[in-house]
């Protein structure tokens, strides 16, 4: 099975990304979505400006991309500099400031196992909808917590729009 | 398949708040953050902009820039390249009365540009073509050096204009004068953060531009931009001295850079043009021949004497005295030195110039036939005015009416007819791409949807401005003789041509599809992003109306197995495809675009039978002919005359003061 990881360096290093997402942004925890029978991996794109001592700049999500897991197939692709749901965003203007306080203690090294243990989790998610392993209720209560706590709160607008079901289940309070 | 539990999200135990908390999530699909904008609070400022000492108004390179490019540079005599006509001059200065008098500013300000260009010392080489073909690339190996940002993604927005110069440098103006940045990524970035100019310089040492006296102008791609194509393209065209079109050996002449050399540049008369073809080291060096002849002969089909050079050196045997930087400077060089150059300039100002009075001809000569046509009229009328009676005026309305919708029948005809023709040559060339290509699925899968998008938002504006121009012609036709008959006009009355905006909203309601075609244009300009990456994206994600729909339901029905295949199979298969797709796709096009403007017509007949109710019911006032002018005749003669000095500008004859 190919890990959530590996998954997205994929799409990350395929021609579509290349191409058409500019190549200093940066992206989203990754959802998941169900259409039909394929199961879809949703990814928005935007841009971090560095600045010091977490006052990082988060710039609105530009590019909404789904990809099908695991062939790695676009599926959709919104430009959302272009589209009618977003109307009116100034995309020049920065809606947060990176990190949030839930995360201001972690250290680099605390903050990448946390996002390890959620890829980990996310992979038995998705080998599980596959029909293989267990997913329990313990395991999505763990699951929700990590997305809870590290997806920027400044950003959830943009993961319910892109996900709404993953986002009602995992990341809404 | 790999999906096993579909349920996931809909099963029970699905969503911790139920429901209902999703419901409304997707019920406020609305901007992710227009929306938080409202209750939070806005993001903090950008960091000032201090880190970069050069991000000021460096007076340094502006020190030395005066000595330099603005200050006397040796001249060599041959390199004089300003022109002075005293014929041209006056032709100008008649030309811009009109045009101001008319109320056309912006026919003045293309007076105003070629003046300018006549008036100019340097030697101006414009790099125009599509998107992404290398034109940025190119300029960095003609100076050396890499100055301008190049990228997979748009990334020239502007036209950037390269000189000499001995401080190396962009320079960019603002609305309080103009700002220095220093030339490398982090001036870019700041500039890019700070500024939004029209357009740029950049100085930079390079003895190419400082012995020609030579500047290179780079320009967005053609197909890249949001209000009108050719904008850029063309503002830097008028006031160049030679072109170079680049094409890019990966996606060989399109139906745009055809258009682009045969309409803007040959012509124009484009004193010099060269053709330079980038990216052939991507291409299977068994097929560059091929490939490089099948340009060429679709570049000599248009002109014969344009030379043809190739980007890189050491790609192809035979080549060798057309390959790479240095021979393209070379030849540029020698354009510069020849002294035929003057005389190439002041024809293509001519040109330009007759190219303006066409445009006041045109307008002028609708005058002058609304006169003529009025005193035809004016006659018929009080012989009707005797014998007219209700009923046979209701028989004029009706067949006014038939006849109008009859116009718009004529016009769809034309328009299918010329969809014909480019069917057919989009197969044709497509056919022979699909030969060319080493990897035929791919072709059919990356590059073709592309294509199809850039032949039909070109098509799609080609039908707009013929649709739009024959929409003007019928209500102008329409109320010229309602007015002459009963003086009076159906809305929309004002149908200037050139204004395009009038078109969409006369539509009314039923401009949405047309207006669709415009958000096709848009999104041409993000590009390659949102149009390019396959048919079920282009028609969900960004709904384009004719061209969408044609794309998704155009699309994608060549099996995975035949793409597996063998690439002969692919080739045949694919063959097949295009030759029933392609025709569909144009079909469907058409087919939008027709019902949306059938709709308009219907709907300007029916304010015709409205027009005809109140105008039986004001019929007690007598049929009054229309209003005498103060002097027809005298005016008459006057306009006759202005007509006749543009015709001779226009045919590029001295004209006879007036
Ligand atoms: N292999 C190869 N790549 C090239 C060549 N010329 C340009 N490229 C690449 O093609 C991409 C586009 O090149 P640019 O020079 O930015 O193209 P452009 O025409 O200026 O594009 P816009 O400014 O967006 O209209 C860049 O990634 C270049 O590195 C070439 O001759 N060979
Ligand atoms: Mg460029």
């Amino acid at each position: 099975m190919t890990s959530i990881k590996d998954f997205l360096s994929k799409i990350n290093t395929s021609p579509v990304v290349r191409s058409y997402v500019a190549m200093d942004r940066g992206y989203g925890f990754p959802m998941l979505s169900i259409v039909g029978d394929r199961l879809l991996v949703t990814v928005f794109y935007y841009r971090v400006l560095p600045r010091k001592d977490d006052k990082s700049l988060i710039m609105p999500p530009e590019y909404v991309l789904s990809f099908d897991y695991p062939s790695c197939r676009l599926a959709n692709f919104e430009a959302l500099r272009m589209s009618p749901r977003a109307e009116g965003v100034d995309f020049e203007k920065p809606v947060g400031t990176f990190r949030h306080d839930a995360i201001k203690d972690l250290d680099r090294a605390a903050y990448q196992a946390k996002k390890d243990e959620l890829y980990a989790l996310l992979d038995r998610l998705i080998a599980n909808l596959g029909g293989e392993g267990e997913f329990t209720d313990e395991d999505e209560r763990r699951l929700a917590a990590l997305y809870q706590l590290l997806t920027e709160p400044s950003l959830h607008p943009a993961y319910r729009i892109c996900a709404p079901q993953f986002f009602s289940r995992f990341i809404a309070e | 398949m790999f999906l096993k539990r579909k349920d996931f999200f809909d099963g029970p135990g699905a969503g911790k708040e139920g429901a209902g908390p999703e419901r409304a999530a997707s019920s406020k699909d609305k901007p992710p953050v227009a929306e938080r904008e409202a209750g939070a609070t806005p993001g903090p400022e950008p960091a000032a902009r201090t880190q970069k000492p050069a991000a000021g108004p460096g007076p340094q390179p502006q020190a030395a820039e005066r000595t330099n490019a603005n200050g006397p540079l040796p001249r060599r005599g041959a390199t004089a390249v300003r022109v002075t006509d005293r014929r041209l001059e006056a032709q100008l200065d008649y030309l811009e009365q009109l045009a101001r008098a008319s109320k056309r500013g912006d026919l003045a300000g293309e007076v105003r540009l070629v003046r300018a260009y006549l008036g100019r010392e340097r030697f101006t080489v414009a790099v125009v073509g599509e998107f992404s073909r290398g034109k940025s690339s190119l300029i960095n190996a003609l100076v050396g050096r890499d100055i301008i940002p190049t990228g997979a993604t748009l990334t020239t927005k502007v036209p950037i204009h390269v000189q000499g110069g001995r401080q190396a440098c962009i320079v960019a103006p603002t609305p309080s004068g103009r700002r220095i940045y220093p030339l490398d990524d982090d001036g870019w970035s700041d500039l890019e953060r700070e500024e939004t100019p029209q357009e740029l310089a950049v100085r930079v040492p390079c003895a190419l531009l400082a012995e020609g006296e030579l500047e290179l102008v780079d320009t967005p791609g053609v197909n890249s931009q949001i209000v009108n194509d050719f904008t850029f393209a063309d503002r830097a065209l008028v006031s160049c001295d030679c072109a170079i079109l680049a094409v890019s050996a990966v996606a060989p002449l399109s139906e745009l850079e055809r258009h682009l050399l045969e309409e803007h540049l040959v012509a124009r008369e484009v004193p010099r043009v060269m053709v330079v073809i980038t990216m052939l080291d991507l291409v299977d060096p068994g097929e560059r021949e091929a490939l490089v002849e099948y340009i060429g002969s679709g570049i000599r089909s248009i002109s014969s004497s344009c030379p043809i050079y190739l980007s890189e050196e050491g790609l192809l045997e035979g080549w060798e005295c057309q390959s790479g930087p240095r021979a393209i400077s070379r030849q540029l060089l020698s354009w510069v030195e020849q002294s035929g150059h003057r005389a190439l300039k002041l024809a293509r100002a001519r040109m330009e110039a007759s190219v303006i009075a066409q445009s006041l001809r045109e307008l002028f000569g609708l005058r002058l036939d609304a006169l003529d046509d009025d005193r035809a009229k004016r006659e018929e009328a009080t012989r009707r005015a005797e014998r007219e009676t209700l009923s046979t005026a209701r028989i004029d309305w009706g067949e006014l009416e038939v006849e109008f919708l009859n116009r718009c029948n004529q016009n769809f005809e034309r328009i299918r007819k010329l969809s014909e023709e480019r069917q057919r040559d989009l197969l044709e060339r497509f056919s022979i791409e699909l030969s060319h290509s080493p990897n035929p699925k791919d072709w059919y899968q990356l590059d073709y949807p592309y294509r199809m998008k850039s032949e039909l938002v070109s098509f799609g504006n080609t039908l707009e401005s013929a649709l739009q121009k024959s929409y003007g012609k019928d209500v102008t036709w329409l109320n010229r003789e309602l007015e002459s008959r009963y003086g009076i006009k159906v809305p929309p009355e004002a149908t200037r041509i050139a204004d395009r905006e009038l078109f969409r909203q006369s539509l009314g309601q039923s401009d949405v599809r047309l207006r669709d075609m415009r958000a096709t244009r848009i999104a041409s300009r993000m590009g390659a992003g949102a149009l390019t990456v396959g048919a079920y994206a282009i028609g969900s994600a960004l709904s384009l109306g004719p061209i969408g729909i044609a794309m998704s339901t155009g699309l994608g029905i060549v099996s995975e197995i035949v793409l597996n295949g063998t690439v002969s199979r692919q080739r045949r298969a694919l063959e097949r495809t295009l030759s029933s797709d392609v025709p569909e796709i144009y079909d469907r096009c058409i087919k939008t675009v027709e019902d949306a403007v059938l709709d308009l017509y219907n709907k300007t007949a029916e304010e015709l039978r409205g027009t005809y109710d109140s105008w039986v019911r004001a019929r007690s006032a007598a049929v009054s002919g229309p209003g005498e002018g103060a002097d027809p005749e005298g005016q008459r003669t006057k306009i006759a005359k202005i007509v006749s000095n543009l015709d001779a500008i226009i045919e590029r004859h001295p004209i006879t003061k007036s």
